[in-house]
């Protein structure tokens, strides 16, 4: 990698990631409005935390997910979620996801899923979501987008901020 | 503006720091075959452009968001696992619905059906599944009320096996739909085996 540049490129991302934070804080709070449960943790391993709010509280089988929370794993850990649209996501060890959105109602047809990976690996296995609306399903990471048609996604991000 | 100077000075400070001790992220995405073996789709982006991942194992890696995505290479089957293997092992098994069915105008369960039964019966406690449905249906033969009679009969029938069985009744819901789901279409009082039935979901 050229030296100069890559600075460059760094301050930009932390200036990116400083507004995105920001806004994620302001804006965050006041979306995380939804208290219905979208998902189910179906596996556990370890050590994992589910952060809503700024509460992180430890997984447990059968615990409920809203949308706005953040799922933690710590070493040797991982999760496995069932959404209400029939996908299935997991995390491996020292992974972070922040589940920024969730909608999945028929009669409004209203679908998407958008999840954002911070650090760690993530698996998801997409579900009606995705047949419903072929652009609903993204994963966010700090230097990309995916958006996932009707199939089964693996995404790792190594050397993410913690945050 | 003078009172924001520092301020503002003192944030590009900070961010420089943070700057000075982190590395740039690298993000992999990986398109898996899904368990009925299909391949789909996934759109990679960055700032400055897209590459499409539709082959099993195809994979891209981004260093840099202001870059393209590199070109998609396949990865072996080992190297993904070297990665993901304890995410794969703990991604749960979707819902699985098991079909139950019945002799004619009765809530007693066909022979085969018997034998399905135990099934579900091991898998919700291999699953430890909490969260199961129980749906009655009905062929046409007779009205559409004796039909809905039946079908929540059959519901219920089967949920007070499961009960009796150990599954605890919180995670058992039932309900029924009398003739308006048949799985085989058939004109009004034609006998549909495959239509008398109940679909136990396990989620």
């Amino acid at each position: 990698m050229v030296a100069g540049e890559g600075k460059g490129n760094s301050i930009m991302r932390t200036l990116l990631l400083a507004v995105m934070w920001l806004l994620f804080v302001t804006v965050g709070g006041v979306a995380a409005s939804g208290t219905d449960e979208v998902g189910t943790v179906k596996a556990l391993k370890g050590n994992v935390l589910i952060q809503r709010g700024n509460t992180p509280v430890p997984a447990r089988i059968g615990m409920g997910v809203l949308r706005n929370d953040t799922l933690i794993t710590g070493a040797n850990s991982s999760l496995g979620l069932l959404f209400s649209d029939n996908s299935t996501l997991s995390l491996g060890a020292n992974s972070k996801m922040h589940l920024s959105e969730y909608e999945f109602d028929v009669a409004d047809k209203k679908a998407s899923l958008v999840g954002r990976v911070r650090h760690g690996t993530v698996v998801y296995l997409s579900g009606l979501i995705a047949k419903m609306n072929s652009d609903a399903v993204k994963f966010k990471t700090p230097t990309a987008i995916a958006g996932v048609k009707g199939t089964k996604l693996a995404i790792s991000v190594e050397g993410g901020d913690d945050d | 503006m003078t009172e924001r100077f520092p301020v503002a000075a003192l944030s590009i400070l900070i961010m420089l720091l943070f700057t000075a001790c982190s590395t740039p992220p690298k993000s992999r995405f990986v398109v898996l075959p899904s368990p009925d073996g299909h391949i789909g789709m996934v759109q990679v982006s960055t700032e400055a452009g897209q590459v499409t991942l539709n082959k099993a194992n195809a994979s891209t890696t981004i260093e840099r968001a202001k870059a393209p995505p590199p070109e998609p290479v396949v990865m072996a089957d080992a190297d993904v696992a070297l990665i993901f293997k304890d995410a794969l092992e703990a991604l749960p098994p979707g819902p699985v619905t098991f079909i139950l069915n019945f002799e004619f105008a009765t809530v007693k369960l066909t022979g085969e059906s018997e034998k399905t039964l135990s099934k579900v019966l091991e898998y919700i406690k291999e699953t430890g599944s909490t969260d199961i449905t129980v749906i009655g249906h009905a062929d046409k033969v007779g009205t559409k009320a004796v039909n809905a009679r039946i079908s929540s009969e059959r519901a219920h029938a089967v949920a007070a096996i499961l009960k009796d069985k150990g599954v605890a009744p919180s995670s058992i819901r039932t309900d029924y739909y009398g003739d308006t789901f048949p799985l085989v279409d058939t004109p009004r009082g034609v006998r549909e085996p495959l239509n008398r039935r109940v679909e136990v979901t396990v989620r």
